[in-house]
């Protein structure tokens, strides 16, 4: 569907959907997953990590919301690299969640020297799964100066595409925005999910999840929140790459996200409960309807982006 | 919706190593499909049906014995319950209904034919002795003969009884000689005389077990695709979204647990650890 095309990083993607980070995760799982054009793999740390022990995950609102502390189970950045190279996906894109700087160089040079084929990289300093005291994830971008700092190793550490995503739990976004981009951010994406805490009253308030803390909100509840963050951070920036995620489960929510502008959309939480034919059936209407029904009402996605440059 | 309590009714023993917990919850199920449960501050599994009496479900569990160094694991934390304890059942996220049933149930991947043989390696008696009940309760006078395989007797011991009132024929092999046959249950099916009749096999066991079982069947002409495997795999979201249960490619928890043979085989060597790394399997 070319009317669903966009240039990004001198690349042209079609459509321009992908999976957000950590749904599906694994290149064998997304080699099953049909329609997207782009993927991106789940968030790694250097060596492999369990996460938490379960529940990690809640749904509620009739299940449009849901509440997550995987705390970023992997296999480690090598072996998400190998299984890549293994069931390859054109535009791939790999996320990396490093706990310190010495962390991140080392993920990234495994990255440029055993991939086989890679689109961008992500710089995961958002996800609010993190462990006490642990300099990683949203403990870096709450932060201006460790954003900056983590950016702009990053920056001296690839010359590939570099995409900072980042947190709605930032007290001010833009300052944290400003300092991704003056630190060589080639795009950015917003957003992660909101961290929060939600107790079961039918359990006597317990936490739902294992992780005390609580985890990152996703779904019909982040909605406005990541609809509302990629319209301001487009207003400030016109022309930075942006890739919107935050419940977007249907044609015209994904088109309001481009309205807002972004670039390009992606699409987690979603697909829950969705088996395989379900999960490809779901993409495929999501595309028509963006592709077809909704340029017929709304005006197409090209038009909004020529809007924007003027 | 979140998880619920749900009491524990009754408690059936097996072995030291097996019980049945029969639980104050009942809906439509297929035998093949799973609740999960969740003991807090122990953790949450993935428990497959059992038991479907008067519209009340039952699990049946065999107990793990943890490592020195670990955690006491959660069949164990499971065995301390007593009738009256609650376990907490999460809903599938699929259903607006709010269903504790996750996963399809082998008469969802492939009903019932002429013959069928339902073939047990331990604790994956536990799906099939209720399968056995759902096709006798179909009234399709279905040919169902069970083999049921373990390493001791008395870990059948709880399901014989189950299966003698709904199958035509129970073959039995234990790896210690203390009943029945003397060897793997997978060697029973050498013995069998097949018909040119239709014959579909269900088997459920570990996945080495499993993918002989399979091999055999489709040996004696019985094609993969009626070849019906209840698989299994370490779950984490119950969504389908995190990937953790992958196996070739299909997530257990929303794509399964029940997949025939064609569409399984290559996942059967392989599956993910906790922390996604692929790990060799047999």
């Amino acid at each position: 569907m070319a009317r669903l095309c966009v240039e990004l990083f001198g690349e042209r993607i079609e459509p321009a959907v992908g999976n957000a980070s950590g749904i599906f995760s694994y290149a064998r799982v997304l080699s099953r997953i049909k329609g997207l054009g782009f993927v991106t793999y789940k968030s790694a740390s250097l060596n492999a990590r369990p996460g938490f022990v379960a529940p990690t995950i809640a749904e509620f609102d009739d299940f449009g919301s849901c509440l997550n502390a995987m705390g970023y189970p992997n296999p480690g950045i090598e072996a998400i690299v190998e299984e890549a190279n293994e069931y390859p996906a054109r535009y791939p894109i790999f996320s990396l969640i490093p706990g310190s700087i010495d962390e991140l160089e080392q993920m990234i040079e495994i990255v440029e020297k055993k991939a086989k084929c890679c689109f961008a990289i992500k710089l995961n300093i958002s996800c609010p799964n993190t462990m006490e005291g642990e300099k990683s994830g949203i403990n870096i971008g709450t932060d201006s100066k460790l954003t900056r700092e983590f950016v702009e190793a990053a920056r001296s550490f690839t010359k590939k595409p570099l995409i900072v995503k980042h947190t709605p739990a930032a007290k001010n976004i833009l300052e944290v925005v400003d300092a991704s981009i003056e630190a060589g951010a080639d795009g950015l994406a917003l957003i992660n999910t909101m961290p929060v805490q939600l107790k079961n009253p039918h359990m006597y308030d317990m936490p739902v999840l294992t992780r005390k803390e609580g985890g990152g909100l996703s779904g019909e509840a982040l909605y406005e929140t990541g609809l509302d963050i990629v319209r301001r951070v487009r207003q400030k920036y016109k022309s930075i790459p942006i890739i919107g995620m935050g419940g977007i489960d249907s044609g015209l929510r994904a088109y309001r996200y481009f309205e807002a502008g972004a670039d390009a959309i992606a699409i987690g939480t979603a697909f829950r409960g969705k088996s395989t034919l379900e999960v490809n059936e779901f993409i495929s209407t999501l595309l028509l309807d963006l592709g077809e029904n909704i340029p017929f009402r709304y005006g197409s996605i090209e038009e909004l982006r020529r809007k924007r440059q003027c | 919706m979140l998880a619920r309590p749900c009491k524990i009714l009754e408690i059936g023993y097996g072995s030291d190593d097996i019980r049945s917990f029969h639980l104050n919850y009942g809906e439509p199920v297929k035998a093949g499909q799973f609740v999960v449960a969740w003991l807090p501050g122990v953790s949450e599994n993935p428990f497959s049906v059992s038991y479907n009496n008067n519209g009340k479900f039952g699990i049946t569990v065999k107990r793990m014995h943890h490592k020195p160094c670990e955690e006491k694991t959660m069949t164990e934390a499971m065995f301390d319950l007593r009738p009256g304890d609650n376990v907490f059942l999460k809903p599938n996220p699929r259903s607006k209904e709010h269903s504790m049933l996750h996963g399809n149930g082998f008469l969802d991947v492939r009903p019932p034919g002429k013959i069928n043989y339902l073939v047990a390696g331990g604790i994956g008696a536990a799906p099939l002795a209720l399968l056995a009940k759902e096709i006798d309760d179909t009234n399709l006078n279905a040919d169902v003969s069970v083999m049921i395989g373990a390493a001791d007797f008395k870990e059948m011991d709880i399901f014989i009884g189950r299966f003698n009132r709904h199958a035509h024929a129970l073959w039995i092999a234990t790896d210690n000689d203390s009943a029945g046959y003397h060897g793997f249950v997978t060697d029973l099916i050498g013995k069998l005389s097949f018909s040119e009749e239709e014959s579909i096999a269900y088997v459920c066991g570990n996945d080495a077990m499993m993918d002989a079982a399979a091999k055999k069947f489709v040996a004696h002409g019985v094609p993969e695709e009626n070849v019906v495997l209840c698989t299994e795999s370490y779950m984490k979201c119950y969504a389908g979204l995190c990937g953790g249960c992958e196996r070739d490619g299909w997530r257990v928890c929303v794509d399964g647990p029940v997949f025939t043979y064609d569409v399984i085989k290559n996942g059967l060597r392989e599956k993910r650890d906790a922390c996604g790394t692929r790990i060799k399997t047999f």
